[in-house]
């Protein structure tokens, strides 16, 4: 309204003059109006729109701070190996089994759970197994990531190294993975108490950072000859800079999509592992999610009640690793997926 | 201005004072196919030119191929084209008829498959140092046909301007780069705060604008110019085209055209290169071209192109070219002949009288 | 006056991007009349594809008709059924819905009715029309078999009728080729006897011809001629090419950001041009160029509606700009019975100025190009 008015005024002043003729400005008919664009300005306001996005960095957040502060917050020992379990807890009629109290939030593991579980704080079990967990993820996240990337970028590009890597791929994928592992960890169990956690990154990242490098060469192939690209040999840009300003920038929103899979990915992985035992010791005050999850569904093997699940009768026992597993991995997951949408510039307009 | 172009200046006019390095390798390929067909007849090489010294570029009995699974097909065949040093040659043709091909070729984008493609006298196809291939890249440049697929996207102005500048570290400090940038960027009628922008944030004419910045900040001696009007509106279609004229002009570079519409390169070429599937059909001075056009196909393209006059265009008629038209036979078959001075005609024998009959009719 | 075919009043388009909702479409009334070839002319970003998707309900989906209709038959396609629709970012654009008793809102099966059957497309890139994993043949047959119920055996007939008719040689053996068999021109063909088949009312040609190879192109546009002569459709052809709409457009519109700025018959625009806009895209035709002298173009760019249009969209660019350009929008001058321009020159206010020197000498440039062009007129 007021500005309908504040033209009627102009015209109404500029009446002599309204019809002369003034011509063009070179600098107002080349100005661009829109707002100056910024990527990553644009994926993060893009992020933001879903307010599940939201809800999952909270929940992220609650975990992350939990793995951290959790155990302090009751001083429970992980595993005291100087003292015995029934000087360490209760009665043992009742096989160390209780229900979640003001003292153990989570309540208690029990003897079905393997004799290293027995009696130990459930509480503080799960937050130091996600703490490792997660640890462990990121490390391993980490390190598929920017081999699997290397790798991808290179063998993408240089059509010479093609042949080569398609073999390394096909012989990597027979690989019979899992009979590996335990072959491996046959080989690598006396060491576990000294290197656990390098022996167990180096069992998830030995081969998985095929996945991203393959995804990343197939990606690469379809781009590498577009018109931009050819633009850029012709004046002379080196490969480096080919692959870090020409092809990786077009592939953020996969690369992502595929990072943001990687570390629940593996916190899965670990937890498969230890379903067939590869893992580290709670002796050694090393727990994982994975180990928590395994002695509540499998029970201890070889006592009497092996093949019987301990959450089975103590739900608490399932309920506690899950309470932290599933959000930890479905806000992973769907920060992933929504930040790849946010990082592809056709969302942006 | 550079480091890297006082390093090497192989290819510099003079260097090679003859066509000896070019017939060199035109006669081992000859040996070559005598070996394997002993019938083999060596193809008349023949230049374009009055002073062969003027070319800054040769294209000799050339031939370029992709291979598609276990097919070979061929592109062009038995090329032969001279580009004059300081010239703008118009090569127009349809889609498909070998002219981004022959383009490409000459900055090594396209493998030659057979012949020899000379700058300077110095030939830069096949396998060549890696010093030679690094001077071909500082001193040919190309202007890409669509603008919107030649940009990166995720670079800003600024870096896409600066590429070849940085690619060979043409420029003393990051001012230098900045000024030379700066500089471009007003040259071809844009703004230094479009730096910082994005490709999509231009308009098509304004891209093609940022194109031709990136090739022109580079001095090249050579330009491809590969259709570089074809995907934009008619209106703006003129911008572009002085543009480039006037960076020829001021810094005397010899230009390619390609197009595949003649009414377009009458303006801006000196000469023109009429090609039809993969052949050099007629070859001439652009205003020759235009009066006396002998090739049908030739005439073909210029009765298209469309006038904006509802009245002479409600009376046109459409001359089709049909390829099928000429009777060649294995004892008179087609070349490339001088028909006038500096008016070359692709024609056989009993092509060539008529068209000599046209001739002589019309002066 | 004859009843349009289509009638447009006073159509707003919005669109939401970057979180804010522009108006692309500002303001056009349009009819167009029965077997006639309607030409819009204007530069990327006019709107002129806008304006006609909406003739078939196919806006974007962040697009939205905020006002006007579009009367078609006893349907106002610029009705939409649903009171309000969600577009892209959360936002609630509601839509009045007109009074009651006017033509009913469009439906999707009322859209069915129309796509296709009665108002076909044809668009610049031939594949986004044609599927490549069936044979040309297969497709044609389908939307024979769909649209007027024949049998597989009747229908193969009929479609290799219909490529005889767009002249695609030796088309019964060409009926199983797939489309990557063909070159552009041929299935730009293709798509026109796809449209065919559908017996429409209304084509329009979205540049049809744009990716083409100009012999190509003059042969698909005479094409489409010959078959409208025979069809009796009617024709609206899309294109930034002025050039190119002088052998088949009867009537012509001339489109700057988001208006029809000057409007009437072909003759009216080829030698009477009215708006400086139009001016400036017939002096920019290299056609009619002399060589020696720079060739003129439009400088800048077309607006991006990023911020509020005020007055006539064209002043920034235009060498005649009044003052009054930059603050107040022009009314429709009518110059004659079918010649109406959108510009404040022909105000009786404005002051006399010298056309650009194409323009004064038009015919005499017209005849030169014909002479240089080899163009052979039968007299």
């Amino acid at each position: 309204m007021e500005e309908a008015k504040r033209i009627n005024d102009l015209i109404v002043a500029n009446e002599a003059e309204l019809f002369t003729v003034i011509g063009t400005s070179e600098e107002e008919i080349e100005r661009i109006d829109s707002a100056p664009y910024s990527f990553w300005r644009a994926s993060f306001r893009q992020l933001f729109k879903k307010p599940f996005v939201i809800v999952c960095f909270i929940m992220l957040f609650l975990v992350v701070f939990f793995t951290i502060f959790g155990p302090m917050m009751l001083s429970y020992e992980i595993y005291d190996s100087s003292t015995t379990t029934a000087e360490r807890f209760g009665d043992p009629q009742i096989g160390y089994y209780q229900f979640p109290t003001a003292d153990h939030w989570f309540g208690i593991c029990g003897k079905n759970m393997g004799a290293s579980f027995e009696g130990l704080d459930l509480w503080t079990c799960v937050w130091e197994g996600a703490r490792l967990s997660l640890l462990l993820a990121i490390v391993v996240s980490l390190i598929n990531v920017i081999v699997g990337l290397t790798i991808g970028a290179l063998w993408g590009y240089f059509k010479w190294l093609d042949p080569i890597m398609l073999e390394i791929r096909n012989f990597i994928s027979n690989v019979p993975t899992l009979l590996l592992y335990i072959l491996l960890m046959n080989v690598f169990i006396d060491y576990m108490e000294d290197y656990g956690f390098f022996i167990i990154v180096f069992l998830l990242t030995m081969f998985s950072w095929m996945g991203l490098a393959t995804i990343m060469r197939n990606q690469i192939i379809i781009i590498r000859n577009r018109e931009y690209n050819i633009a850029s040999k012709t004046l002379g840009t080196s490969s480096s800079n080919m692959i870090l300003h020409n092809l990786l920038p077009y592939l953020v929103s996969i690369i992502v999509t595929v990072v943001s899979g990687e570390i629940p990915g593996v916190i899965s992985a670990e937890v498969s592992l230890a379903f067939f035992g590869l893992s580290f010791d709670i002796k050694n005050g090393d727990v994982t999610l994975g180990q928590v999850l395994t002695a509540s569904t499998q029970g201890a093997t070889g006592t009497a009640s092996g093949a019987w699940a301990p959450w089975l009768t103590n739900w608490y026992l399932l309920l506690a690793p899950l309470v932290v597993l599933v959000p930890l991995t479905i806000s992973f997951y769907y920060i992933g997926f929504a930040l790849a949408d946010a990082t592809d510039p056709r969302t942006h307009r | 201005m550079s480091k890297v172009i006082n390093h090497y200046n192989r290819l510099n006019y003079g260097t090679v004072k003859d066509e000896s390095l070019i017939n060199k390798i035109l006669d081992a390929e000859y040996e070559k196919d005598l070996k394997k067909d002993p019938q083999y007849v060596k193809s008349k090489v023949q230049g374009q030119l009055k002073n062969p010294d003027d070319a800054i570029v040769k294209f000799r009995d050339v031939r370029i191929s992709f291979k598609m699974g276990p097919v070979e097909r061929i592109v062009v065949d038995h090329l032969n084209l001279d580009i004059k040093r300081g010239e703008i040659l118009g090569l127009v043709g349809e889609s498909g008829s070998g002219k981004t091909t022959i383009g490409r070729a000459i900055n090594r984008i396209n493998d030659v498959t057979k012949g020899v493609i000379a700058y300077n006298n110095v030939p830069i196809s096949g396998k060549i140092e890696h010093a030679i291939e690094r001077e071909i890249k500082t001193k040919v440049q190309m202007v890409f046909q669509d603008p919107s697929a030649s940009l990166n996207e995720r670079a800003n102005v600024d870096y896409i301007i600066s590429e070849g500048l940085r690619a060979f570290h043409l420029y003393h400090d990051e001012q230098d780069r900045l000024n030379k940038v700066m500089a471009m960027i007003e040259q071809v009628g844009l703004r230094p705060e479009h730096l910082k922008r994005f490709p999509h944030e231009f308009s098509g004419g304004q891209r093609q604008r940022i194109g031709i910045a990136r090739c022109m900040i580079m001095n090249p001696e050579f330009v491809i110019a590969d259709e570089p009007i074809s995907a934009l509106d008619v209106s703006i279609r003129a911008q572009v085209l002085n543009l480039i004229k006037d960076f020829k002009e001021r810094h005397n570079m010899t230009v390619l055209f390609i197009a595949h519409d003649l009414s377009v390169v009458k303006y801006i070429s000196d000469r023109i290169a009429v090609i039809f599937a993969g052949k050099i059909v007629e070859l001439a001075p652009a205003q020759e071209m235009f009066d006396y056009p002998l090739h049908p196909y030739t005439i073909a393209l210029l009765s298209a192109i469309p006038i904006p006059d509802p009245k002479i265009e409600s009376k046109k008629k459409i001359q089709v070219y049909n390829p099928q038209m000429h009777q060649y036979t294995k004892d008179d078959l087609p070349e490339l002949v001088e028909i006038r001075p500096g008016h070359f005609v692709r024609a056989n024998k009993k092509e060539l009288a008529e068209y000599q009959k046209v001739l002589g009719g019309k002066k | 006056m004859e009843k349009p075919i289509i009638s447009v009043k006073d159509l707003i388009v919005g669109f939401y991007t970057h979180g804010k909702k522009v108006d692309v479409i500002r303001g056009v009334s349009l009819n167009v009349y029965r077997g006639e070839t309607l030409a819009i002319v204007g530069e990327s970003g006019s709107g002129k594809s806008v304006f006609t998707k909406t003739f078939t309900g196919m806006l974007d989906a962040n697009g939205y008709i905020k006002q006007g209709e579009i009367l078609f038959d006893d349907m106002d396609l610029a009705k939409v059924a649903k009171k309000s629709r969600s577009l892209k970012g959360k936002e609630k654009i509601v839509l009045e819905n007109k009074d009651s008793n006017g033509p009913k809102p469009m439906s999707k099966k009322d859209w069915l009715k129309i796509r296709g059957k009665r108002i076909a497309t044809i668009f610049q890139d031939p594949m986004t029309s044609l599927n490549p994993l069936f044979s040309i043949g297969f497709q044609i047959s389908e939307v024979l078999i769909k649209h007027h119920h024949m049998t597989r055996k009747q229908a193969k007939e009929e479609a290799i009728k219909l490529l005889e008719k767009v002249k695609i040689p030796d088309a019964a053996r060409r009926y199983r080729d797939f489309p990557f068999q063909y070159s552009g021109g041929m299935r730009q063909r293709v798509v026109i006897a796809i449209a065919l088949a559908c017996r429409p009312e209304i084509l329009i040609c979205d540049e049809p011809t744009t990716a083409l190879d100009v012999t190509v192109q003059n042969q698909i546009l005479d094409l489409i001629k010959e078959l409208q002569q025979e069809y009796k459709w009617t024709t609206i052809f899309i294109t930034h090419d002025l050039g190119v709409v002088a052998n088949v457009a009867s009537r012509i519109a001339v489109m700057y950001g988001g208006q029809i700025v000057e409007y009437g018959t072909s003759e009216d625009i080829f030698y009477r041009p009215a708006h400086p806009y139009t001016w400036a895209l017939l002096s920019s035709l290299p056609q009619l160029g002399v060589k020696g002298e720079p060739l003129s173009y439009i400088p800048g760019n077309p607006p991006t509606f990023s911020s509020e249009i005020i007055g006539d969209a064209y002043a920034p660019r235009n060498k005649y700009a009044l003052k009054i350009d930059f603050l107040k929008e022009s009314p429709m001058f009518q110059i004659s019975e079918t010649h109406f321009a959108k510009t404040w020159l022909l105000d009786p206010r404005a002051p006399k100025i010298e056309k650009p020197v194409v323009i004064q000498e038009l015919t005499k440039r017209m005849a030169a190009a014909a002479k240089e062009l080899k163009r052979e007129v039968e007299e």
